[in-house]
């Protein structure tokens, strides 16, 4: 079973566009900007909103992909490659995998990932909620 | 609070395309028997992961490219949303009276569209006038 539980939008302004976020719906860092970085991770506390730097725009503006997590990813790429035939997914280089990449029927862009979104470090994590 | 709850998908395939997500990472189908909507040839598809709804749009004939379309927010307070948004110089729009899922939307400020709900997505309203009733 997996969860959708990241969506990720491609922006040339990501700060602006965080901005808005955090002021209209209140949502809040999920986790800090990898350094030399633009792009921003928010929350509602459930489902992470990625904010990507596309500053250079090697992709369009716009939804780009969405993210689930699983308990298995193993046996959600078996899976997956069961019910698209012929289609393989590249297993990740690695004694425990944790991530990776895929696309669905229709080609859209999906992550595939044991660890989801915010169990990462919540450095920041309600300070956006306790300004309000 | 508001929450992240909808994520729309658009494609001519839509019966392949919900059988991936259905077979691939187990989501169900919120309500099995809606006929396709008007001008519609194939129907949509309403999944769920037990928390978020994921739409999986019939796009036939082709309204839009194909792909990720636009994401939902259940949103608690109408008025307090408009309010903030108003500040960004962006008005809500009332959907149809008979939109199933989301009564209102809005685009962000580049440009990105938005579906709110305060009745939220998988509390859905039945369409007016279709025969789906259980």
């Amino acid at each position: 079973m997996g969860q959708i539980r990241h969506i990720v939008n491609s922006s040339a302004t990501t700060e602006r566009l965080a901005h808005f976020y955090k002021e209209v719906f209140g949502f809040w860092q999920s986790r800090p900007t990898p350094e030399g970085r633009r792009t921003i991770y928010l929350t509602d506390g459930h489902v992470e909103l990625a904010i990507l730097e596309n500053t250079n725009q090697q992709n369009s503006n716009g939804l780009h992909h969405l993210g689930i997590q699983t308990d298995d990813l193993d046996g959600e790429i078996s899976r997956i490659e069961k019910v698209q035939p012929g289609k393989t997914i590249a297993r990740p280089q690695s004694d425990s995998p944790r991530e990776t990449w895929l696309s669905d029927a229709s080609g859209n862009h999906i992550y595939l990932s044991v660890d989801g979104k915010l169990e990462y470090q919540p450095v920041e994590k309600y300070t956006y909620r306790k300004k309000k | 609070m508001n929450q992240l709850r909808h994520l729309a998908i658009r494609t001519e395939e839509p019966e392949k395309l919900a059988a991936f997500y259905i077979d691939a990472f187990g989501f169900r189908e919120v309500k099995e028997g809606w006929p396709p909507a008007k001008g519609q040839e194939k129907r949509s598809f309403h999944l769920t992961d037990g928390y978020f709804e994921l739409a999986i749009l019939a796009n036939t004939p082709n309204q839009s490219p194909n792909g990720l379309y636009h994401f939902g927010i259940k949103i608690d307070d109408m008025d307090e949303i408009a309010r903030r948004l108003e500040g960004f110089g962006k008005h809500l729009q009332r959907r149809p009276n008979d939109t199933s899922f989301a009564e209102l939307r809005v685009s962000d400020i580049d440009g990105n569209m938005i579906d709110l709900s305060v009745h939220g997505f998988l509390e859905y309203q039945p369409v007016k006038g279709d025969k789906k009733e259980d």
